[in-house]
């Protein structure tokens, strides 16, 4: 009820009618799973610098059909973001400004669910750039794989502390580890992470 | 950026290693990851889309659809089913043994990456025959390649009778009638075509063509040909590289030999099996028989390197070794023997599951009313021990053979021999009674043995304590495995090693040939005796399926170990190295003696064994 409100009102700020698709009511097996690199953690002053996104089908990661973009950031990068995901400024040589890779962004999503580990902050991120193009936040509904595992951990420990790390939450799972952090391989390993959740009742 | 992990995945399996860096890209490009659950089906008879699969992680069960029986065991890093891939065709199934991730290639994009990159044409196509000319240096496997590496010369070619393009489709049909032929060369100045049953009834009948119309009208140009001095794989190569199932063999001065096809292609492999066959049924005399039966050992090591799997091998063995038994029986027995008489093989041999030729294992039960003398008798039966010593079959140590009275009878005897070794019971007379139970007929009256069967089986009938002692034989040997799930090797003699036979074999063959002669199953193969107590419901479905896994498995062990030790000179006995196992070998072996082990826990419980000391 309450989603349904807020969507009403989101779009209504909607400036462009020719994204009005992504208001569409989705029901089908596919997905998007994403993450974004940015340079801090701050979505009112970070930016993004990468933005990776795959499709799911059913237990199917359609990698092959990803989504993976460099963008040219509006700020220098700063030391400590580099040592995280080992993106210099060289490196973003071939990178694009954001405003076109959001929309491209937007076109690979469509009205598909979004997925992915602490997507709220990834949201934040995108919408801070959608919000003053388009006059709306992105309307898609949103699946939180951290949320999912909590559940299914908490009926073993329920009073425990559980540890959502990232590479916790992999190790627990016995997924395999498909390489280092950038935003493509987030997704897909984020992606590895939900289709496994999905897949199970509890976890042991 | 994040193609690099795929690539470096890709790039690290044999033989991916080859492909240029555009092919890997178009290799990484086209993956899509795919999660499944314990025990789901990837590849059945139902599969849509058609992906090779690399498993990321997890455990993959190839397997025979039509008995479910494992095949093999894939791991990381490995991946399957290229061949169902490129024959278009599905064969084996593959299921998941535990949650497996892999990845996807589309089948479009792999053939175009074998077609393009001919290392991983000729590993694809070639792989079986570059596996075996790798073992070229070793004088066992050089019979067995020769095999494989036949020239077309070898295979059955079609005659080159070829007819005037100006011919009428009348007049053609007519030709081939007359040659029993299925397709024809067809001459049009120097060039040749072919015109096949498919063509007159395709182009011929279906379009209503007149049948005076020349047959160039239907025939194809442009053959493909092959020198008759190629390899035989390369014209299965050149077949279905351009989806042809005819090529034009040419001699050395390029004169046309005549057209080999598909089928003799085919069957080329198993018609030597076939070949050795008749050869025993065409004998009449002792040497034509050795002959043919010195041929045995290629066709095993030849049908094993193929992939054949041991338990139809031993099928196979078996058949020829009876075929000749039978033979050498009808050519050396005395006429008055013939119809009085019934030729046993026993124990292994009897079970049709010995893999290599082992010992003599045989019998000889003479009808009461023969008229030879005993002494005639054992003379015949002198010579066919010693016949069969000179083929190669060496004499079984424990004189378990028909030269020796004590397994060369009459009915009468027999019967009164049987009664001894049932009530005595002792270790040796329960061996013997137990070899015995095994008996199968090769030559002769099976009248004979029959009787007798039924005279074991009323004998024992319902006797609680025969069966129980009789069972606790199967509980003699400890199963070689730790507490500590580590293997019991030997210290002594055979250092490091453990004896499969003892430890595995035995065990399941004796228990499931005991509770088979309580329930009086006639099947005489561990693995029939199984189905056959499941189908009776005295085993339940899961643990008969693990048991016949755990013996095929134990005896494709044994197999691989034995053509190993022969093949470094050594002699083939029933001992393995695990240290020299593949990991997923000693694991599976691991599981096996579990199974094992249940089993004697079964029997235990079944026939009260604890309390028999």
């Amino acid at each position: 009820m309450f989603r349904k409100i807020s969507t009403y009102f989101n779009k209504k700020g909607l400036k462009d009618e020719k994204y009005s698709y992504l208001f569409d009511e989705y029901s089908g097996d596919e997905c998007v799973v994403f993450d974004c690199e940015t340079t801090g953690l701050n979505p009112k002053e970070d930016d993004i610098i990468s933005i990776g996104a795959i499709k799911l089908r059913g237990d199917k990661i359609l990698s092959s059909e990803k989504f993976e973009r460099f963008i040219k950031p509006k700020k220098e990068l700063n030391g400590e973001s580099i040592k995280i995901h080992q993106i210099r400024g060289c490196d973003l040589d071939s990178a694009k400004d954001i405003d076109s890779s959001i929309i491209e962004f937007l076109e690979f999503i469509g009205n598909l669910p979004l997925v992915g580990y602490y997507l709220e902050f990834d949201i934040a991120m995108i919408n801070k750039y959608v919000k003053p193009k388009l006059g709306i936040k992105l309307p898609n509904r949103q699946t939180e794989v951290s949320a999912i595992y909590y559940n299914k951990k908490l009926g073993l420990i329920p009073q425990g502390v559980i540890d959502l790390r990232f590479d916790s939450i992999m190790k627990d799972l016995d997924l395999p580890f498909m390489g280092k952090h950038d935003a493509i391989n987030d997704a897909l390993m984020t992606a590895l992470i939900y289709i496994k959740l999905q897949n199970i009742r509890s976890i042991s | 950026m994040s193609l690099l992990e795929q690539k470096t995945f890709i790039k690290s399996i044999p033989p991916f290693e080859e492909l240029s860096d555009d092919e890997l890209d178009l290799v990484c490009n086209n993956l899509d990851i795919e999660y499944f659950k314990a025990g789901q089906s990837i590849i059945d008879k139902d599969i849509k889309e058609h992906y090779l699969y690399f498993i990321i992680k997890g455990k993959v069960q190839e397997y025979a659809p039509l008995d479910n029986e494992s095949i093999s065991i894939l791991i990381k890093s490995q991946f399957f089913d290229p061949l169902s891939l490129i024959e278009n065709r599905v064969k084996n199934h593959f299921k998941t043994v535990e949650e497996s991730i892999c990845y996807l290639l589309p089948k479009d994009i792999f053939l175009r990456v074998v077609y393009q990159n001919s290392k991983l044409e000729h590993y694809f196509f070639q792989s079986i025959s570059q596996k075996l000319s790798q073992n070229l240096t070793n004088a066992q496997n050089r019979e067995l390649a020769n095999f494989m590496v036949a020239r077309i010369k070898d295979a059955y070619i079609q005659k080159p009778l070829y007819i005037e393009s100006t011919s009428s489709i009348y007049k053609t049909v007519e030709y081939m009638k007359k040659n029993s032929l299925t397709s024809i060369l067809v001459k049009r100045g120097d060039e040749f075509g072919i015109a096949t049953d498919t063509d007159f009834r395709e182009k011929v009948i279906l379009n209503r063509l007149s049948f005076d119309e020349p047959v160039e009208k239907i025939s194809t140009f442009g053959l493909k040909s092959i020198k008759d001095d190629d390899f035989l794989f390369n014209a299965q190569l050149m077949m279905t590289r351009h989806n042809i199932k005819r090529l034009l063999v040419l001699g050395e001065d390029e004169q046309i030999l005549g057209i080999i096809d598909q089928i003799s292609l085919t069957s080329f492999f198993s018609s030597h099996t076939y070949a050795v066959a008749n050869e025993i049924d065409r004998a009449l005399s002792v040497e034509e028989l050795k002959s043919a039966s010195l041929k045995f050992i290629r066709i095993i090591q030849s049908l094993f390197a193929k992939g054949v799997k041991v338990r139809y091998i031993s099928k196979l063995l078996s058949e020829l070794n009876r075929k000749l038994f039978d033979k050498l029986f009808s050519i050396l027995a005395p006429p008055q023997l013939l119809q009085k008489a019934a030729l046993l093989v026993l124990g292994s041999e009897g079970r049709s599951e010995q893999i290599l030729r082992t010992d003599q294992d045989n019998a000889l039960i003479v009808a009461d009313d023969c008229e030879l003398s005993d002494e005639q008798i054992l003379e015949f039966a002198d010579v066919f021990t010693k016949t069969l010593c000179d083929f190669g079959y060496p004499e079984c140590k424990g004189g378990i053979m028909v030269n020796n009275p004590l397994w060369t009878k009459r009915e009468s005897a027999y019967k009164k021999q049987l009664k001894e070794w049932i009530d005595r019971k002792d270790k040796e007379d329960f061996m013997n009674l137990a070899i015995f139970v095994d008996a199968n007929c090769v030559a002769g009256d099976p009248a004979l043995l029959k009787n007798i069967k039924n005279y074991i089986n009323s004998e024992v009938e319902n006797s609680a304590f025969f069966f129980s002692t009789f069972a606790s034989f199967a509980l003699i040997f400890p199963t070689p495995l730790g507490l500590f799930n580590d293997f019991k090797v030997d210290k002594n003699e055979h250092k490091n090693e453990l004896d499969v036979k003892k430890g595995g074999v035995f065990p399941m063959v004796h228990g499931i040939r005991v509770i088979s002669l309580e329930k009086r199953i006639e099947e005489i193969s561990t693995v029939e005796r199984i189905k056959e107590l499941n189908n009776i419901g005295e085993i339940d479905k899961e643990f008969a399926s693990e048991l016949i896994e755990s013996f095929n498995f134990l005896h494709t062990l044994k197999l691989k170990s034995s053509l190993k030790k022969l093949d470094l000179g050594l002699s083939a006995d029933n001992y393995i190295k695990p240290d020299e196992l593949t990991t997923l070998d000693r694991d599976m072996l691991k599981d096996t003696f579990k199974i094992v082990n249940r089993f004697k826990k079964f029997l235990t419980s079944r026939y009260r064994l604890e309390y028999v000391s």
